[in-house]
């Protein structure tokens, strides 16, 4: 089973990096970075700062883009190419297909992630110097981390999602989705304030049922020499791995029943 | 020579690019007066998705170039720059530009110091809450009480307003020697001996060498100006100068007794800190080789002793950080282009 | 001994929108494939050819009806481990090339990289793309996709082998080469699966046919019983025939066109060909071709629902 789902993996894999769209969506990101400096000349003060938190906003937003454009229709291309007759009709189970294809995007998506973030410390180490970079590395490491942990979720969003619909309703939803992962913990602290109490028992529960991103949001400020909190980090990493789960045996239950 | 297609395609974007540039002049001028709007703190905090330094960053670039700005509307700019401020130290506490700019902003443009002070003091508040949390000190937290403490003085002339937040700084390592000099300056001026000189040993123990040193003189130069003030009350109260520390000593029975550590006086009857001058020296030195370090950067040479020495020495190359003042008695300044290492030499007698 | 592929009863239903008429693809569909046999599934285009494959192996569920692969339900992954399948016009993953894509299937086969490399050369020679076994499947045309695919669905030496149109989209060549292969395979005693919806195709290949039409088996037989009833005709062109035979050729052809002296004649039936020729062959006419036509199933499937006769 292992053996099938690393070859699955590894076909995902290949075929997503050789992908011009992918070229594409990377070269944005590292774009971005780079573009991020000019930003930083823009502000007087703060040129670097400008440029982490451009630039990790950035990688974000790869993270998203990534999941949206590539993993949301990733399922739907090979039921249109009938790429999966091939795959399911020989031993791999449709369980197999899911999860290989999930580690195979997950896999490049991390890929490009840690490619731009590199671009981002190079870039960081050409302006600021090492001491400049060695005081804000943990800060840098923490917040991609978190970014590999957030497009774990992300991906088994898109790829439930994709199995559930059609690719651009799916890509819409995981937009939706990160929007919405990203602001209930925000909405809840709103009515913790005392302000809209209409609203706090929905908040509340909204805070409960939807995979908060904000648990592994580490990009905020990693200037501020504030210590990094890897415990949290890393319950974070946990808590993105067990909605993962669950994401993908809904995609894995979905997929099961699908005709082709 | 080409298709005629081609010169409808050029024609076209060069009429779309002459219309550009004047319409862009007019919407220019329209927009420069336009509504500026900022969301609610709170609202900006849902909207950032999570990304909220970067949010912070884009107003805070989105109002930088409207300081400067004339706008038809007073009023507006007013609100708009309060609410820039608002949003970005909300959505970011430690953005500390936005408090530094904001304030200055605010009085010496807005000539506003109470909303100066309410930016500062909710920097303040923010970052305190901050380090109890994380259970340790930032540099931007001292900063801000300086910040706040100089308002307080220099607009609001509230002086027990700003010494408090001064003295918080000075409590802090991290305070630079200007404030905490001028802190103990003003401590010394209430009479409070012991709390000036506690502050002025704040960084005796520090591990950076530099910032010890700086102490050292620092905490010497406080003994010797409450030692001096002393001998001048004496003068005042019995027309003559002491004839001993002894006699100084039991003049005074209030001050510390700390500061009579390392004072001594001479066959003439003159007070001296030969501690004091030890390093006061040490710092001056320190300072002559900063400035000549910076000289051979900017001129790949060292400089001439001279042009550490005398104001003006070289027109062309001018010794912006100031000229070492005079040497001690029977000694000159001496400085090795070898090795950029300053030091005094004693003069033949 | 237990078929290879045994099919009973399917009915396949599909619903093509929540309120849309539901729609049979399958309507008691039954036959069963004996080991060793080559089996002609036959059927004009939307006769249901292709939800068959799908449902034998487990691409579909059958809304009733019940399937045996190798011994097993095709949702068992074991029992595919027999089986070749190679899907109509089949696409694969466009950015491997054949070399990559084959150690991809070879694993979902259960192969060791080392097994598949060394199948890999001989197989890609033997569909003729060893020349393209670097290049990325993305730049392949139609005939190459194809080419490929039987090498793939031959790749694990599978007991089973489903084909699904496998001679479309090749150039004459590439037919030749793919019939060689398919007999070749069943040389060795491979049950092969054929589907295709051109009778001439089957005709050379199977033993024993079904053929389907609008969900449902219309006839199930030998290659021999079904050519009995299948229609041909005969193109017949001539020259210098007698002015005699040449009314008497008129009068029994389909269509008829004289150029000069040149005639050209279609004859229905499967002995006026043959024996019109040997008449202008006596008469002193010469013969330039006598060219055999058969129909292809959708045609006589028109002809059939229109004439309301059997073929």
């Amino acid at each position: 089973m292992i053996g099938r789902i690393r070859a699955i993996a590894s076909a995902t894999f290949r075929e997503a990096v050789r992908d011009k769209l992918l070229l594409l969506v990377v070269l944005f990101a590292i774009g971005l970075v780079l573009f991020s400096r000019v930003l930083g000349w823009l502000s007087v003060e703060d040129e670097l700062k400008m440029v982490q938190d451009f630039s990790l906003t950035g990688i974000s937003l790869l993270g998203l883009f990534l999941a949206m454009l590539v993993g949301a229709g990733s399922l739907a291309r090979e039921v249109e190419r009938r790429t999966v007759y091939t795959v399911l009709t020989r031993t791999a189970t449709r369980t197999e297909f899911i999860l290989g294809k999930y580690v195979g995007l997950v896999l490049v998506f991390w890929l490009c992630i840690v490619g731009s973030w590199l671009a981002l410390v190079a870039w960081v180490l050409t302006w600021g110097g090492g001491a400049f970079v060695g005081a804000t590395l943990p800060a840098l490491v923490a917040a991609v981390v978190g970014l590999l942990f957030e497009s774990v979720v992300l991906t088994s969003v898109a790829l439930f999602l994709g199995s559930l619909s059609a690719p651009a309703i799916a890509s819409v939803g995981t937009f939706v989705f990160y929007m919405v992962g990203h602001s209930t913990e925000a909405l809840r602290e709103l009515t913790d304030q005392g302000k809209n109490p209409d609203f706090a028992a929905a908040f509340a529960l909204l805070y409960r049922v939807v995979p908060n991103l904000e648990n592994v949001n580490f990009i905020n400020a990693t200037t501020s020499g504030r210590p990094v909190d890897w415990v949290s980090l890393g319950l974070g990493g946990v808590s993105a791995a067990v909605w993962a789960a669950v994401f993908l045996a809904g995609a894995v239950a979905l997929f099961r029943k699908r005709q082709f | 020579m080409f298709d005629p297609r081609f010169w409808l395609v050029v024609g076209g974007v060069a009429a779309a690019a002459a219309l550009q540039g004047p319409l862009g002049q007019t919407n220019a001028d329209r927009r420069r007066n336009d509504f500026r709007y900022t969301p609610d703190a709170d609202v900006a905090r849902v909207l950032s998705l999570g990304h909220r330094s970067t949010l912070a960053n884009t107003i805070w670039l989105r109002g930088l170039p409207d300081f400067a700005r004339e706008f038809r509307d007073k009023k507006l700019k007013k609100r708009w720059l309060a609410g820039v401020f608002d949003v970005v130290t909300e959505l970011e506490p430690g953005f500390f530009t936005a408090y530094w700019f904001g304030s200055t902003y605010l009085t010496l443009v807005d000539r506003d110091d109470t909303a100066a002070i309410e930016l500062l003091e909710s920097g303040c508040r923010r970052m305190l809450a901050i380090e109890e949390e994380d259970g340790q000190e930032y540099y931007i937290t001292t900063r801000l009480h300086i910040e706040l403490g100089m308002t307080y003085y220099m607009w609001s002339k509230d002086k027990e307003k700003a010494l408090e937040a001064l003295e918080f700084a000075t409590r802090r390592p991290d305070c630079d020697a200007l404030t905490r000099n001028m802190v103990v300056a003003m401590k010394m001026d209430e009479g409070e001996d012991l709390v000036a000189l506690t502050y002025a040993a704040t960084n005796l123990d520090s591990p950076n060498r530099n910032v010890r040193e700086k102490a050292e003189e620092d905490f010497e130069r406080t003994k010797m100006r409450m030692v001096r003030r002393e001998a001048r009350r004496f003068l005042e109260t019995h027309t003559r100068e002491p004839v001993s520390i002894a006699e100084l000593r039991e003049f005074a029975p209030g001050v510390p007794e700390l500061i009579w550590d390392g004072a001594e006086m001479d066959a003439d009857g003159v007070f001296a800190f030969p501690k004091h001058a030890a390093t006061e020296l040490r710092a001056t030195l320190h300072g002559a080789e900063y400035a000549a370090r910076i000289y051979r950067d900017n001129h790949d040479e060292w400089p001439p002793l001279e042009w550490l020495t005398t104001p003006g020495w070289d027109p062309d190359r001018p010794n912006g950080l100031g000229t070492l003042p005079r040497p001690p008695a029977g000694q000159a300044w001496h400085f090795d282009p070898a090795t950029g290492k300053a030091s005094v030499i004693d003069l033949p007698q | 001994m237990t078929p290879v592929v045994e099919a009973r009863d399917l009915e396949k239903t599909f619903r093509p929108s929540a309120f849309g008429k539901p729609v049979n693809a399958l309507r008691g569909v039954s036959f069963s494939v004996a080991e060793g046999e080559c089996f002609g599934y036959l059927g004009p285009n939307g006769a249901g050819k292709t939800t068959t494959l799908k449902v034998l192996t487990g691409l579909m569920t059958p809304t009733e009806g019940e399937v045996r692969l190798l011994g097993g339900p095709p949702s068992d992954a074991m029992a595919r481990l027999q089986l070749g399948y190679l899907p109509e016009n089949p696409y694969f993953y466009e950015h491997l090339t054949p070399l990559e894509a084959l150690e991809f299937y070879g694993r979902l086969s259960g192969m060791t990289a080392s097994d598949v490399r060394s199948r890999a050369d001989t197989l890609l020679a033997r569909v003729q793309l060893e020349d393209a076994r670097d290049r990325r499947i993305r730049g392949f045309s139609k005939g190459m996709r194809q080419r490929f695919g039987l090498a793939a669905a031959l790749l694990h030496e599978p007991q089973l082998l489903m084909l699904d149109e496998p001679l479309s989209g090749l150039d004459p060549a590439g037919r030749r080469l793919v019939k060689e292969i398919i007999l070749a395979e069943r040389e060795k005693g491979r049950t092969v699966f054929l589907c295709s919806h051109v009778l001439a195709d089957v005709q050379e290949l199977c033993d024993r046919v079904v053929i389907l039409h609008t969900g449902k088996v219309v006839r199930e037989g030998t290659i021999h019983e079904l050519l009995e009833s299948a229609p041909r005709s005969f193109e017949l062109c001539a020259t210098k025939v007698p002015e005699a035979l040449v009314a008497r050729i008129r009068e029994v052809s389909e269509l008829f066109r004289e150029a000069g002296d040149t005639i050209t004649a279609h004859l229905a039936g499967a002995t006026a060909g043959p024996e019109l020729a040997a008449a202008v062959h006596d008469a002193g006419g010469r013969i330039l071709s006598l060219v055999p036509e058969r129909e292809t199933l959708e045609s006589w499937f028109v002809r059939v629902i229109q004439g309301g006769s059997d073929a």
